[in-house]
C-alpha cells in the first residue's frame, strides 16, 4: 500500500517538477540577463497549448509537424515581445515596476486574444504517445515519461547554451555590465530578444505537454506561473540553474505529498503557508550558500 | 586612537580604517587599506578610475555592501557591520557620484529627506510627523548653506546637474553630520559652477565643525584645499600625506601617468 | 499653491454630493457606487505601486479578503456590518504587514512574485469553497466562501443600517450612494495626508533611489511594510463596503479581468498621483460598463490602453493634466 503510494508520489513529483523546471528555467534565464521577471511567461505557456490544439484540430496538421512548428512560433512570440515592446522601456531605463507591468499587459493581451478566438470551454490535447510503461509495481504513461525526458533534455541544452557557448556567456555578461557590452560589440538588443525567445520556447513546450495532462483554459498558464514564481523565490535569486532545479523538485514533492493526503482545496493555502515559513527561515532562498 | 597634527595642533582621528579589504568573488577591490582621518580636517582621496574609491565609501557606510575583512572605527566605535540606515544616526552622511532625481518633489522636500530621517532623536520625538516645522527648519538651514533658498518650492524634475548636486549635499548637511563623505562633488560641472561649489564646501567646513572626506579627480582643487591626501590604485594605498608631498611621490606619478613619465615629472611643483 | 491643486477634487466632491438631488437614474447611482468602491481600491493600490514602486499583485486579493471576511462574519456570526468593516480593515492590514515583512527580507522581487502567488492561491481557495466541506456552517449546505456562486448567493450578506434605514445598493440606492461617497472622501483624504507626510516622503525616496534613502536613515523594511499595510488596510475596507452594499461576493471580483481593469486604472490615471487613479476610475469603469457587451474585446482594449500608456505616455492622465496646465500657463504668460 505504502509502496504504491510512494510510487505514485514519486512519479507525480517527477512530472510536476519537470514542468516547474521548464517554467523556472525560462524565468531565471530572463532574470539573469535582463533583470526582470516576465509576467507574460504564463501566457506563453497557454499559447503553446492552444497553438498545437489549433494546428491539429482546426488546420488538421499532423501532430508531429505541429510540434515542430511550435518551436519557431514560440521563439518569434518571445522575440517580438521583447524586441519591439519591452525593449522600448529598457532603453528608457524604466523601473522594474514598469517592466513587470508591461509584461503583465502582454500576457493579458495574449490570454484575452486566446479567449476571444477559442472561447473559455475546457479543451484537451491528445497524448502524442499512448501507452504505459511499468516499473515493477508502478505504471507510468509514456506521456509522463516524455515530460521527464523532454524537460531534462531541454534543461541540459539550455544550461549548456547559457554557460558554455559564446552567445550564452555574452548574455550573462550583458547582465553584469550593459554599457560595456555595447562597447565590446555585443548586439545587446538582439541578445535580449533571443533570450526571451528561447525562454518562450521552453514555456510553450511546457504548455503543450501540460495541455495533454490537464484541461486547457485560456488562463491555465497563470496558475502554473504562480507556482513557478514560488519556486523561483524559494530557490533564491542567486541560486542559478542548479538551485532552481532542486527547488522545483522539492516543491513538487511537497505539493504532491500534500495532495495525496489532504483534500484538494486545502492544499493551496497550506503550500502558501509553507512557502512563507520557508522564507522566514531562509530569505535568500533555500539553495543559496549564505555568503556575505 | 592615533594622533595627528593639523596646523600644529594635536587632534584625534574621527575615522580609522584598519586593514579594510573587499572582494567580489575573485576580484579584490580593496586590499588591506589602513588610514586615519583627523577630526575637523579636509581629507582628499584620489586615484585612477576603478581604484576602489567609491567602493571604500560604500564599505564605510555599509551601503550597499559591507567589507569582507578589517575594521572601520568611527569615533572610537566599530561600525563595519551595522545596519546601513543606522550609519547616518552615528553622524556619517555621504553624497553619491550620480545625483538622485526625485520625480515629483520640491527642492525643499528633497532636502527634507535628510532632515526628517537623519536624526534619530528628532525622529523619535516626532514619530507621526505632525511637527513639520522642526523638519522644515533644518531643511531650510541646509538650503541656505547651498544658496538655494530662493528655489525651495521648485520642482526637482527640471533641475540642473549643479542644483541636483547641491541638493544632495544639502540633504546630507541637513542630517547634521560629524563626518561628510563627498563622492566627486564637482564632476560634470562647468568651470563657474565648480568655483561656486567649492566655495560652498569650504564655507560649510569653516562654519560647522564637520570633517570632510572628498573623492575627486580634479587635482588642482583637491590639492589646494585638502589638509591631507590619500592616493589609491587597484584598491591599495599608494601614498598618504600632505598634498605637496603626495604630488611629488614617484609611485603616484607612475600610477597616473605610467612608468615612462616618472623621470619627466620629477619635482613638479603643484 | 496647494489650494489651487485641490480645486478640481473639491469641485468634483461638490458635484457628487449634490448629484442625487437631480434625480439621476438608479443605473448612474449604482455605477457611481461601484466607482467609489473600486476607486478606493485603485487609490490604495497607487500607494504601493505608484508611491512605493512595488508591484503588489495581490492587492485585489486583500480587497476580496475584506469582502469575504465581512460577509462571513455578518452572515454566519451575525456581527454588525459596521464592526465587520473595522475588523476586515484591521485583518487585511495585519496580513499585508505579514506578507510584506516576510517577503521583503528576501527581496523586492520576492514580494512581487509571492503576491502573485498569493492572489492565485486565494482565488483557488475561494473557488473551491474555502477549505471546509459543504454544510459545515449549517447554512443549508453552503460552503464557507460560497464557491463559484459566491458568498451570499442563497442568503444575502446583511446590509448596513442606521436605525431603520437600510443602506444597500438595492431598490433605494441613495443612502448607499452617500455612504460610499463619504467613505471614499474620508479615505482619500487620509491617503492624501499620508502621502504628504514623512511616510510618503520615505516611500518616494525608497522608490527613486533605495541606497540614497538608506544613506539618509530610512529603514527600507519598516517603511515599505508600513506603507504596504496601509494600502491593504484601505483595500480591505473597500472590500467590506462592497460586500455589505452589494450583498453578494463572488470570486469574479478578483478574476483576471477585474485585476487588469484595476491595474489599468492606476496606470492610466498616473502612478504616484493618487487623484489620477481616482479620476481614471470614473472614466474607465464607465468605459467598461459601456463595453460590457463585448467582454473578450473589453479585456484586450483595457490591456492595450495600459500598454500604450506605459509606452507612450507614462505619466498617465495626471501627467496629461499637468502638461495641459503648464501649457495654458505659458500661453497665458505670452498674452500678458
Amino acid at each position: 500500500m505504502l509502496v504504491e503510494d510512494l510510487s505514485v508520489i514519486i512519479i507525480s513529483t517527477l512530472v510536476s517538477g519537470s514542468i516547474y523546471t521548464l517554467m523556472v528555467i525560462g524565468l531565471t534565464m530572463i532574470f539573469e540577463t535582463i533583470r526582470y521577471f516576465n509576467f507574460a511567461h504564463g501566457s506563453y505557456f497557454t499559447f503553446g497549448a492552444y497553438f498545437v490544439w489549433y494546428l491539429t484540430n482546426i488546420l488538421k496538421i499532423n501532430y508531429l509537424v505541429a510540434i515542430l512548428l511550435l518551436i519557431p512560433a514560440a521563439f518569434v512570440l518571445g522575440f517580438i515581445s521583447q524586441r519591439y515592446i519591452i525593449q522600448i522601456l529598457v532603453d528608457r531605463e524604466a523601473s522594474h515596476l514598469v517592466l513587470i507591468l508591461a509584461t503583465f499587459c502582454i500576457g493579458s493581451v495574449i490570454e484575452s486574444v486566446i479567449l476571444l478566438i477559442f472561447g473559455g470551454r475546457l479543451k484537451r490535447l491528445p497524448y502524442p504517445f499512448e501507452g504505459f510503461i511499468k516499473f515493477g509495481e508502478a505504471t507510468m504513461s509514456y506521456h509522463k515519461l516524455l515530460i521527464l525526458i523532454a524537460s531534462t533534455l531541454l534543461l541540459v541544452v539550455f544550461t549548456l547554451i547559457l554557460y558554455k557557448t559564446k552567445r550564452g556567456t555574452a548574455m550573462r555578461a550583458i547582465a553584469q555590465e550593459r554599457e560595456a557590452s555595447y562597447l565590446v560589440g555585443i548586439n545587446v538588443k538582439r541578445m535580449y530578444a533571443i533570450t526571451v525567445g528561447l525562454s518562450a520556447i521552453l514555456a510553450c513546450i511546457g504548455g503543450w505537454l501540460m495541455g495533454c495532462l490537464l484541461f486547457m483554459t485560456p488562463t491555465f498558464g497563470g496558475g502554473i506561473l504562480s507556482k513557478g514564481f514560488i519556486v523561483c523565490t524559494l530557490g533564491g535569486r542567486k541560486a542559478g540553474m542548479k538551485g532552481s532545479l532542486l527547488a522545483s523538485y522539492l516543491f513538487a514533492f511537497v505539493e504532491t505529498t500534500l495532495m495525496r493526503y489532504l483534500p484538494m482545496y486545502n492544499v493551496p493555502p497550506i503550500l502558501f503557508a509553507i512557502v512563507i515559513i520557508g522564507l522566514l527561515i531562509k530569505p535568500e532562498g533555500i539553495f543559496v550558500r549564505s555568503s556575505r | 586612537m592615533e594622533e595627528n597634527k593639523i596646523g600644529g595642533v594635536q587632534v584625534d582621528a574621527i575615522l580609522e580604517c584598519r586593514e579594510v579589504s573587499k572582494t567580489f568573488g575573485d576580484f579584490l577591490a580593496l586590499n588591506k587599506l589602513s588610514f586615519t582621518v583627523p577630526r575637523g580636517s579636509i581629507f582628499g582621496i584620489a586615484g585612477p578610475n576603478g581604484a576602489g574609491k567609491t567602493t571604500l565609501f560604500n564599505v564605510i557606510t555599509c551601503n550597499p555592501f559591507t567589507l569582507s575583512s578589517g575594521k572601520v572605527i568611527f569615533e572610537g566605535e566599530e561600525i563595519q557591520i551595522i545596519k546601513p540606515y543606522e550609519i547616518v544616526y552615528r553622524g556619517i552622511a555621504r553624497t553619491f557620484q550620480i545625483p538622485v532625481i526625485f520625480r515629483n518633489l520640491t527642492y525643499l522636500k528633497s532636502v527634507m529627506v535628510g532632515s526628517v530621517y537623519g536624526n534619530l532623536t528628532n525622529l523619535r520625538q516626532n514619530i507621526f510627523g505632525f511637527d513639520r516645522r522642526r523638519y522644515e527648519r533644518n531643511a531650510l538651514d541646509a538650503l541656505e548653506r547651498v544658496n538655494l533658498t530662493s528655489k525651495k518650492n521648485d520642482s526637482t524634475a527640471h533641475a540642473s546637474l549643479y542644483d541636483l548636486k547641491l541638493l544632495m549635499m544639502a540633504s546630507a548637511i541637513a542630517t547634521k553630520p560629524k563626518l561628510l563623505l563627498l563622492d566627486e562633488p564637482i564632476s560634470g560641472l562647468t568651470d563657474h559652477e565648480i568655483e561656486l561649489m567649492w566655495e560652498s564646501i569650504l564655507k560649510m567646513h569653516k562654519e560647522t565643525d564637520v570633517t570632510l572626506v572628498i573623492i575627486e579627480h580634479i587635482m588642482k582643487f583637491l590639492m589646494n584645499v585638502s589638509n591631507e591626501v590619500m592616493i589609491l590604485n587597484f584598491g591599495e594605498l599608494i601614498c598618504q600625506g600632505k598634498p605637496e608631498m603626495v604630488a611629488n611621490d614617484q609611485e603616484v606619478i607612475k600610477c597616473y601617468l605610467g612608468e615612462e613619465y616618472k623621470e619627466v615629472f620629477k619635482n613638479v611643483k603643484v | 499653491m496647494k489650494t489651487s491643486r485641490l480645486f478640481a477634487p473639491l469641485a468634483a466632491i461638490g458635484v457628487l454630493m449634490l448629484l442625487p438631488l437631480l434625480n439621476p437614474s438608479p443605473f448612474l447611482l449604482h455605477l457611481l457606487i461601484i466607482v467609489f468602491i473600486q476607486g478606493l481600491v485603485c487609490e490604495s493600490w497607487d500607494l504601493s505601486m505608484g508611491y512605493l514602486g512595488l508591484f503588489n499583485f495581490g492587492h485585489l486579493a486583500f480587497f476580496a479578503i475584506g469582502a469575504y471576511i465581512s460577509g462571513i462574519l455578518s452572515l454566519y456570526f451575525g456581527i454588525s456590518p459596521w464592526i465587520t468593516m473595522i475588523a476586515s480593515s484591521i485583518i487585511t492590514f495585519i496580513l499585508g504587514l505579514l506578507i510584506s515583512l516576510v517577503t521583503l527580507r528576501a527581496s523586492e522581487f520576492a514580494f512581487s512574485l509571492i503576491s502573485f502567488a498569493f492572489q492565485s492561491t486565494f482565488v483557488h481557495w475561494v473557488r473551491s469553497g474555502g477549505g471546509l466541506a459543504p454544510g459545515k456552517f449549517g447554512m443549508g449546505g453552503a460552503t464557507l466562501t460560497g464557491g463559484t456562486q459566491g458568498l451570499g448567493a442563497k442568503t444575502p450578506i446583511p446590509p448596513f443600517n442606521i436605525g431603520s434605514t437600510i443602506i444597500r445598493a438595492g431598490a433605494n440606492k441613495v443612502p448607499a450612494y452617500y455612504l460610499a461617497l463619504i467613505i471614499f472622501i474620508v479615505a482619500t483624504y487620509a491617503m492624501y495626508k499620508l502621502v504628504n507626510s514623512r511616510f510618503g516622503l520615505a516611500a518616494v525616496a525608497l522608490r527613486d533611489s533605495k541606497s540614497y534613502a538608506i544613506s539618509r536613515g530610512i529603514n527600507p523594511l519598516t517603511y515599505t511594510a508600513i506603507f504596504i499595510s496601509i494600502s491593504t488596510f484601505f483595500a480591505g475596507m473597500a472590500g467590506s463596503l462592497y460586500a455589505h452594499l452589494m450583498g453578494v461576493v463572488g470570486p469574479e471580483i478578483i478574476g483576471w479581468g477585474n485585476i487588469v481593469i484595476m491595474c489599468c486604472i492606476v496606470e492610466f490615471g498616473g502612478l504616484g498621483t493618487l487623484f489620477g487613479p481616482a479620476a481614471a476610475a470614473f472614466l474607465l469603469i464607465s468605459l467598461t460598463y459601456y463595453l460590457a457587451g463585448l467582454s473578450a474585446y473589453k479585456n484586450i482594449i483595457i490591456a492595450l490602453i495600459m500598454l500604450f500608456t506605459l509606452l507612450i505616455w507614462p505619466t498617465g492622465m495626471a501627467g496629461m493634466a499637468s502638461w495641459f496646465k503648464s501649457y495654458i500657463n505659458k500661453r497665458w504668460k505670452r498674452t500678458k
